[in-house]
């Protein structure tokens, strides 16, 4: 009987903790220890996951698919940033086209080109479960991080950092059920909405039931609500569906990211996001 | 010694989780080694020492996710509070209570986090994680905890001899 009552106290002890570190959460109270268990997890996280990257690389390939896989990445590489090149250039086209009807603006105008700022951070963790999709970078407060900031590789967009810390960020990545961005097709010009989906699969949704979508088309970023700038690649349109009881059409997109093989990101740190209800709230002050 | 050996065990198994994770998927999802240690465990040693594992194990989590905090180690504790239950019945410390356990407490484990994100706000597809996650992810741990369960066996051996019986 009183081992019984004492094992029931001891249970119910742990719950306790356990709620008061969730109650304690929720109050943000928290947020500093993990700043300081990140401090000093992020060296260790690195090297596990630097020493887990060359492992990988060892054991994937003998000397012959090495240099062959190495040949292959580097004309990926080069496929990647021509496509993206190309997606840019046609965007810088077709902007420049518009503005001189608009506003007739001489060919060569020089505001197409912008300059970024960024900072590059390693990958050296995700989300230790499989329920959300949350990778950390190697670069924080410290390098100039700041949350919603766009984190992008070279062959688009990743997602945004949604927690930093002095020496670490964590970023929220495009395929988890939390993540929403305005986004464009590139030749229609029609806007949806695209999210992640648990499976780990990206869709746009959203997409009025009139718009011609066809797959094949490149998803970019509309810049609308003012998270993320516009024009990143985000991807391609694989399959459009619409169900006679939806109200808007569904598009499934390819991203152009590898996020199972996310190394070195930049976060773009000269873009700063527009938080519309402060921004509301300091208007009406 | 089982103060040092099973945090240890727990908080490595939770950095590799975080680490090494992306190498070690199959269809999108990867082993929970922190669940399955504690339900081996749990099974072993009874719920004394099994609840003391989930906090351990599921503050870990907690500490490296991106979820709020609390979600894993309740989640952790209710998987081994089931777990607690079948600690020395039927079959003693045969393989057969954890292999056969570890299935529906992964769908136990992985279905009561996502129930706790969705109530604070996160978006849950529960078709989607029912066929993509929660059903792939029991049957990765199941066969994991094969593997594991023998270990942890033997640890629990080293760690507390029984008596010689003559």
């Amino acid at each position: 009987m009183a081992a019984s009552r004492n094992r029931q106290l001891y249970i119910g002890l742990i719950l306790a903790l356990i709620l008061l570190g969730f109650a304690l959460d929720r109050m943000g109270y928290m947020g500093p220890v993990r700043n300081v268990l990140q401090l000093a997890l992020t060296p260790l996280q690195s090297e596990i996951s630097a020493t887990a990257r060359e492992l990988s690389g060892y054991v994937e390939s003998s000397a012959d698919v090495r240099a062959l896989r190495e040949q292959n990445q580097e004309l990926e590489s080069l496929v990647n940033q021509l496509m993206v090149d190309n997606v840019r250039l046609k965007e810088v086209e077709r902007e420049n086209e518009s503005l001189r009807q608009l506003l007739n603006y001489t060919r060569n105008n020089p505001q197409f080109t912008y300059e970024t700022t960024s900072v590059i951070g390693r990958s050296i963790g995700v989300d230790p479960t499989n329920l959300l999709y949350f990778v950390y970078v190697d670069a924080g407060a410290r390098n100039g991080v700041a949350l919603g900031m766009p984190v992008i590789t070279e062959r688009g967009l990743v997602g945004r950092v949604t927690a930093v810390g002095p020496n670490s960020a964590q970023v929220l990545m495009l395929i988890d059920p939390a993540s929403a961005v305005n986004a464009i097709i590139q030749t229609s010009r029609v806007t949806g909405l695209v999210k992640g989906n648990i499976d780990g699969t990206v869709s746009m949704e959203r997409i009025p039931p009139s718009e011609t979508v066809n797959p094949g088309d490149i998803v970019l970023t509309s810049g609308l609500g003012g998270n993320f700038p516009d024009k990143l690649v985000i991807g391609q349109v694989t399959e459009v569906t619409q169900r006679d009881q939806d109200m808007f059409q569904t598009a499934r997109i390819r991203p152009t990211v590898d996020f199972g093989k996310l190394e070195t990101m930049m976060i773009i740190t000269s873009f700063e996001p527009v938080d519309f209800e402060t921004e509301l709230n300091r208007e009406q002050e | 010694m089982i103060n040092v050996i099973g945090p240890l065990l727990l908080v490595t198994a939770a950095l590799a989780q975080a680490t090494l994770s992306p190498y070690m998927k199959i269809n999108g999802v990867h082993p929970d080694w922190v669940l399955v240690l504690v339900i081996g465990w749990t099974v072993l040693r009874g719920l004394e020492e099994g609840v003391l594992w989930a906090l351990i194990g599921g503050v870990s989590l907690d500490f490296l996710s991106g979820a709020p905090f609390g979600v894993f180690s309740l989640t952790m504790l209710l998987a081994a509070l089931a777990a607690g239950l079948f600690h020395g019945r039927t079959f003693g410390t045969s393989i057969v209570v954890p292999v056969v356990l570890t299935f529906p407490l992964t769908f136990l484990f992985n279905g009561a986090a996502l129930l706790l994100l969705s109530l604070l706000g996160h978006p849950v597809n529960w078709a989607a994680a029912l066929t993509s996650i929660l059903l792939p992810a029991a049957i990765f741990n199941t066969g994991v905890m094969a593997f594991v369960f023998p270990l942890l066996y033997l640890l629990n051996r080293w760690l507390n001899p029984q008596p010689l019986r003559l």
